[in-house]
């Protein structure tokens, strides 16, 4: 199997599905309702809920094995105007949400309209996660231990 | 970057698939009695209700599909994989559901007919026809089928209804066809053997 690397647009889409599965409903749900003009929208597949066996490579390399299973929500719309289709995939069983990330998935897919959503809720996501991930390191930093031997005596 | 969504499916997949596969189990079941399928999904424009609702329910990700001529667009490709997941048969005679249509050439022998130790490999063809009544044009007799029933010929060629009446010698080898006109279908299982009207 050969693989080609993503174009621009593909990691530029990874990176909004990424950060829309991750941000939470209430932050979604806030800049849906907060958009002047809401497109109409149908769904292509209702949500729903279902499981993703999760694989690993244990240090990233060796053989794949079988991590676990994952439940995954997803669901499809298609916006009203242009046709435009938006996935979500998003871990647990917050239907809303999956929908919620499809809709922008799909809104930014149209350029005027990408670039408030990037600005609105795409970077204070980011934000947020990087804010809760380094809280989360500096709390580890905190309990670092340094180990270290003192010189025993050879007999 | 747009990525245009594909026609809609079944809006109730779950509910409408089921009481889609009854109404196909049906169908085979009584040979040359016409049911309808009420479910009418979203479809590709050309493409009948009933061989839509059929299409849904029958593929899935283990169903090579084949798209005879005329079938074979880039909607109709983009409309089957998002909805069901099903592969392309790369050639006629690896396909396990085949759509066609009456208006283009059929040759039976293209498809799998299975073989004698696992005849249930053979094709099942979706056909769209331009229409399911008209005059008798051949006696169907067979399972399901109390006596005999005349059918009309339902828009499909005299070439392709002999290769039909050959085709049951291959039995229990063989093609299990649905014949379609918009939300009504027939189902023509190989287990019906069929005389043609005057021959």
């Amino acid at each position: 199997m050969t693989t080609t690397a993503p174009s621009a647009d593909q990691t530029a889409r990874q990176r909004r599905l990424r950060l829309l599965a991750r941000a939470d409903r209430a932050t979604l749900e806030q800049a849906w309702n907060s958009l002047a003009d809401q497109p109409g929208y149908r769904r292509l597949k209702q949500p729903e809920t279902g499981l993703v066996m999760v694989r690993a490579r244990a240090g990233g390399v060796g053989q794949r094995f079988n991590f676990g299973e994952m439940t995954v929500t997803r669901c499809v719309v298609a916006l009203e105007p242009n046709g435009a289709m938006g996935v979500g995939y998003i871990q647990g069983r917050d239907q809303r949400k999956a929908e919620l990330v499809a809709l922008f998935d799909a809104m930014s897919q149209d350029g005027a309209l990408a670039e408030r959503i990037e600005r609105d809720v795409i970077v204070p996501a980011e934000q947020k996660l990087l804010a809760a991930r380094q809280a989360r390191e500096a709390k580890v930093a905190a309990t670092k231990v340094d180990f270290f031997t003192l010189v025993r005596g050879e007999d | 970057m747009t990525v245009l969504a594909p026609a809609a499916g079944f809006t109730d997949p779950v509910q409408q698939s089921q009481q889609a596969f009854r109404v196909l189990l049906d169908a085979m079941a009584r040979p040359g009695r016409v049911v309808s399928l009420e479910q009418e999904p979203g479809h590709p424009a050309g493409l009948a209700p009933a061989l839509a609702a059929a299409l849904l329910t029958l593929c899935d990700l283990d169903t090579p599909v084949w798209l005879g001529p005329g079938f074979n667009t880039v909607e109709m490709r983009d409309w089957l994989r998002f909805h069901t997941g099903a592969p392309l048969a790369s050639a006629a005679n690896l396909a396990a559901v085949a759509l066609l249509s009456a208006e283009q050439g059929i040759t039976l022998e293209d498809f799998s007919f299975g073989t004698d130790e696992a005849p249930e490999r053979g094709a099942t063809l979706l056909i769209q026809v331009p229409a399911l009544n008209g005059a008798p044009a051949a006696t169907w007799r067979g399972p399901g089928i109390k006596d005999a029933v005349a059918m009309p010929a339902c828009g499909l060629t005299p070439a392709f209804w002999h290769q039909r009446v050959l085709l049951g010698s291959a039995f229990p080898r063989g093609l299990d066809i649905y014949l379609a006109c918009g939300g009504d279908i027939v189902g023509l299982p190989r287990s019906t053997a069929i005389t043609i009207e005057g021959a």
